[in-house]
């Protein structure tokens, strides 16, 4: 069985990703206190953790 | 330049609302919220410069952001003096006046404006009737969706998320707060607005790295 996709239906697809979230994200370039290495390693290893957790 | 700064511009939500730590709950959604959909939040909170009068740089912020969420919710009399705190009708006020007076550009300015229940600030606001004004109830799901749904309409992006998928997001990004602060040695209310807001870029950026990047 084909599957038919409209021209707006496929112009739709293209703009989202596969969470929906808007494709743009903006990261800061004023940062606070806590330098942007810190936070972003704090993040990092979170999500590393999670990861590990999950597998 | 001037397109990096109007790119600011048109990304920009500034956040005119309390900073007390009852309304954090509601705040921190509303960083996520606006930082989810695109948009870059700013923030009074974000002004360190001690040798400028605050309302000249609260003008600057205003005029920089194309879009602007108004929280009403705590006009009301203070317990400690029985006065109403009008910092936020105020900026409320100096917003829509930058987008009435202003030139082209300040006239395409959004703004969203809440309050806690339907219909209160006729009592105390009436010349605003007209605005965009939800009621948020006090509850920060509610806040997220409004912002999520405002942002979306305004900014005519199709490609943002259901409320409900956003704030089952803020829930996991709320779980692992406390594990992100402690590799940081610090507690929650330590963190100043600048570091939270970007702390929640890159927890959305490691959450979904498909996402498109823009340093602004």
């Amino acid at each position: 069985m084909t599957t038919r996709t409209t021209k707006r239906a496929a112009e739709t697809a293209k703009t989202r990703t596969p969470s929906g979230a808007a494709r743009t994200l903006i990261i800061p370039k004023k940062t606070g206190p806590i330098s942007a290495k810190r936070i972003r390693e704090a993040v990092e290893q979170v999500f590393a953790k999670k990861t590990a957790t999950r597998s | 330049v001037e397109s990096a700064a109007r790119a600011l511009t048109q990304q920009s939500v500034f956040l005119n609302c309390p900073f007390d730590r009852a309304y954090r709950p509601i705040f921190f959604a509303s960083i996520f919220a606006v930082h989810y959909c695109g948009f870059l939040a700013r923030s009074a909170l974000e002004i360190r410069d001690a040798t400028q009068p605050r309302l000249h740089t609260i003008c600057d912020l205003i005029v920089t952001c194309r879009f602007g969420l108004h929280d009403l919710s705590r006009t009301g009399l203070e317990p400690t003096n029985a006065l109403p705190r009008f910092n936020m009708p105020f900026e409320l006020g100096l917003f829509l006046g930058c987008q009435r007076f202003g030139g082209p550009r300040q006239r395409t300015k959004s703004a969203l404006v809440f309050d806690r229940e339907p219909y209160r600030y006729q009592q105390f606001l009436s010349d605003i009737s007209g605005q965009d004004i939800v009621a948020h109830h006090d509850d920060p799901r509610q806040a997220l969706i409004q912002i999520r749904n405002w942002l979306q309409a305004a900014a005519r992006r199709p490609d943002i998320a259901g409320g409900s998928a956003i704030w089952e997001q803020f829930q996991e990004f709320q779980r692992d707060l406390p594990r992100i602060t402690a590799h940081l040695h610090l507690r929650l209310e330590e963190l100043t607005f600048l570091d939270y807001r970007y702390l929640i870029s890159v927890w959305q950026q490691q959450r979904d790295p498909s996402r498109t990047l823009t340093r602004l």
